[in-house]
């Protein structure tokens, strides 16, 4: 908005907004903090105070102590990192690979694949059947089934390929004209400028394979620090051990010789993406090593 | 240039089609690159969203692992019977839509006015400080916010529990109260998203010209006129967007929280049907009937988007497509 001259309600205006925002930050903040003090608090003056402790007289690490003197939870964290980390990865390489060839309006099969793709929004299958895909691709039991099932969100990708299709051709096009192919013409091109000025997007895809994390411990009986704090924390509902029982029944069953077989090819189509992008690199290297001044200027226009 | 010609002119029916064959071979053929990037993404979307779709029909099947999808018994519609004469399926309704319908209105709205408050901050820091720490709480899951929530709840430990019995004498266990666990969802979502919810509105607003706001200031209009006639319609696509697709998921309803928060003395209010499908798909291992539920919620979820969609067309908006 545009600056004009203030006048008194707009001063009030304007402090009442400060007021409740500064109120609404803090009152997000405040149980972090709360937390993190009592984590740090002894007991005894915990007791002592109600429960309301704003700053420790003393501090004492003994619950850090306690939680790290079994393997329990720092593998837990283990595995946490490990699916986040790999999760994002996946997730930003296939949904990049996704979104920057729908993002080209001269492609045919574009309107018939966007449909497809945004029906899925629309209409699933739900719960059930996708738990049975995730045990027949072998998924169960594995990292795969805190990441594969979720491997592209659909809104990120239609974001990011408004994103795309928003970008200034005219580069593209020199860079074509220069002979760079589709694949190098996205890596050395279109993606540098769009990674410095929306790590962002990184960050809302990481978070997006935390929080599919959790929900995909319960449904699918995978391992993560998440579900591990939350078991500790109080509750055992005891599903766990009914889908344990449901494991059995399904390696006896007469069907799971043939539903392995399967879980290979799934899996290794999954991990395809990880692939890709390495022999494309070295390519763009070499590339780069002899047009290295023109990419660079072109790729340095932000 | 002959077919060309043809093709610019588009005469008969065997060359039209011939017309329309062709260039989608040459343009696979061209593109194979920008077609070949898309497989992976294209596999994922095909094994983890249609073969589901598929995996529908046991809905209409007596599903036993033993036989499998194809060797199970087909049994026309009575696992749908079986669901809606079942005596929990009035209250899983009522709680599914009620949560969500208080979701629509307690967390929407929200976002839509943080965010319009953090457009109306100049201070940069100011503006990036508030942005930063209300939205951290996004990545935060579940189970990490009931923890925070049951230390501030727990009926012996929690802050506000002993608060509350040093003010009044009386113990408190908001927790496992009926009247107070959709509040509690509501408020803990509230805490939770709205930062983050706020995020796709700055960006409309941001993308909103500033030459509306310059041109409004040289015809007198105030704040309030500049954020009535220039600000708001800049977000209405947005929003419409956004309601658009939460009806749509009117029967979701927030399935991980729920299913975290629930315990056996809320369940009367709290119960919802996705909890419902998890206790009894993939708990009792009643495949089935849990499918022919999530079918269900499908199918209205579909129906509700097409025609919510419909509507924002009818009043004037872009809807989704």
């Amino acid at each position: 908005m545009v600056e004009s001259r203030k006048t008194l309600s707009d001063k009030v205006v304007d402090f009442f907004i400060y007021f409740s925002l500064t109120l609404f930050g803090l009152a997000t903040l405040f149980p972090l903090y709360y937390v993190a003090v009592m984590s740090i608090t002894p007991i005894a003056e915990v007791l002592r105070n109600g429960g309301f402790v704003l700053w420790p007289k003393r501090v004492t690490w003994e619950a850090y102590r306690f939680i790290f003197s079994s393997d329990r939870i720092p593998n837990a964290l283990k595995i946490t990192v490990i699916v986040t980390v790999l999760g994002t990865f996946c997730n930003l390489v296939v949904t990049t690979m996704l979104a920057y060839p729908l993002s080209k309006k001269h492609l045919r099969l574009r309107n018939p694949i966007l449909i497809g793709i945004v029906f899925t929004m629309l209409f699933s299958g739900g719960l059930i059947p996708l738990y049975l895909v995730v045990s027949a691709t072998g998924l169960l039991n594995s990292i795969g089934a805190l990441i594969v099932p979720g491997l592209v969100s659909t809104f990120n990708m239609l974001i990011m390929k408004t994103y795309f299709e928003n970008l200034p051709s005219e580069v593209e096009e020199a860079a074509k004209v220069d002979g760079c192919g589709d694949l190098l013409t996205l890596i050395r091109i279109v993606l540098p400028p769009v990674a410095a000025d929306h790590g962002n997007d990184g960050l809302v895809l990481r978070r997006q394979s935390l929080e599919c994390l959790l929900c995909r411990h319960y449904v699918f009986d995978g391992q993560s620090a998440h579900a591990d704090s939350g078991r500790a924390a109080q509750h055992d509902r005891g599903p766990e051990r009914k889908l344990r029982a449901g494991r059995q029944l399904r390696r006896n069953g007469p069907a799971a010789a043939g539903v392995d077989q399967d879980g290979d090819r799934g899996r290794r189509d999954a991990s395809d993406p990880d692939r890709l992008p390495v022999p494309a690199k070295v390519l763009c290297q070499r590339h780069a090593a002899r047009r290295g001044k023109r990419v660079d200027t072109a790729g340095g226009r932000r | 240039m002959k077919t060309e010609n043809g093709i610019a002119a588009g005469t008969s029916g065997a060359k039209g089609i011939n017309r329309r064959l062709q260039p989608i071979g040459r343009d696979l053929l061209r593109n194979r690159w920008l077609y070949l990037m898309m497989v992976p993404g294209l596999l994922y979307y095909m094994i983890y969203h249609y073969v589901p779709m598929g995996g529908l029909i046991i809905a209409f099947k007596d599903y036993n692992m033993g036989d499998g999808i194809w060797g199970s018994r087909w049994t026309g519609f009575d696992n749908f019977v079986t669901v809606f004469s079942s005596p929990d399926f009035p209250q899983l309704l009522r709680n599914t839509l009620l949560i969500s319908v208080y979701r629509i209105v307690f967390n929407m709205v929200p976002d839509l006015l943080l965010a319009l408050m953090l457009n109306e901050i100049r201070a940069q820091w100011f503006k990036r400080i508030v942005q930063s720490v209300t939205y951290g709480p996004y990545f935060l899951s579940w189970v990490i916010v009931y923890g925070l929530v049951f230390s501030f709840l727990a009926p012996d430990s929690g802050l506000i529990s002993t608060g509350w019995r040093e003010l009044t004498g009386q113990s408190i266990s908001l927790l496992t109260d009926k009247a107070f666990f959709r509040p509690l969802l509501l408020i803990t979502d509230f805490w939770k998203n709205t930062g983050f919810g706020a995020i796709i509105y700055l960006a409309a607003l941001s993308s909103i010209n500033k030459e509306l706001y310059e041109a409004a200031v040289v015809d007198g209009a105030g704040r309030w006129r500049q954020l009535w006639n220039i600000t708001l319609p800049g977000v209405r696509d947005v929003f419409i967007l956004l309601l658009i697709l939460r009806v749509g998921t009117i029967l979701d309803a927030g399935f991980e929280q729920i299913y975290i928060f629930l315990n056996a003395r809320v369940t009367e209010v709290g119960d919802i049907i996705d909890t419902w499908v998890f206790r009894r798909g993939l708990e009792q291992l009643d495949f089935s009937v849990a499918t022919a539920v999530g079918f269900f919620k499908s199918v209205i979820g579909f129906i509700l988007v097409l025609s919510a969609n419909r509507l924002a067309k009818k009043f004037g908006g872009s809807g989704i497509w």
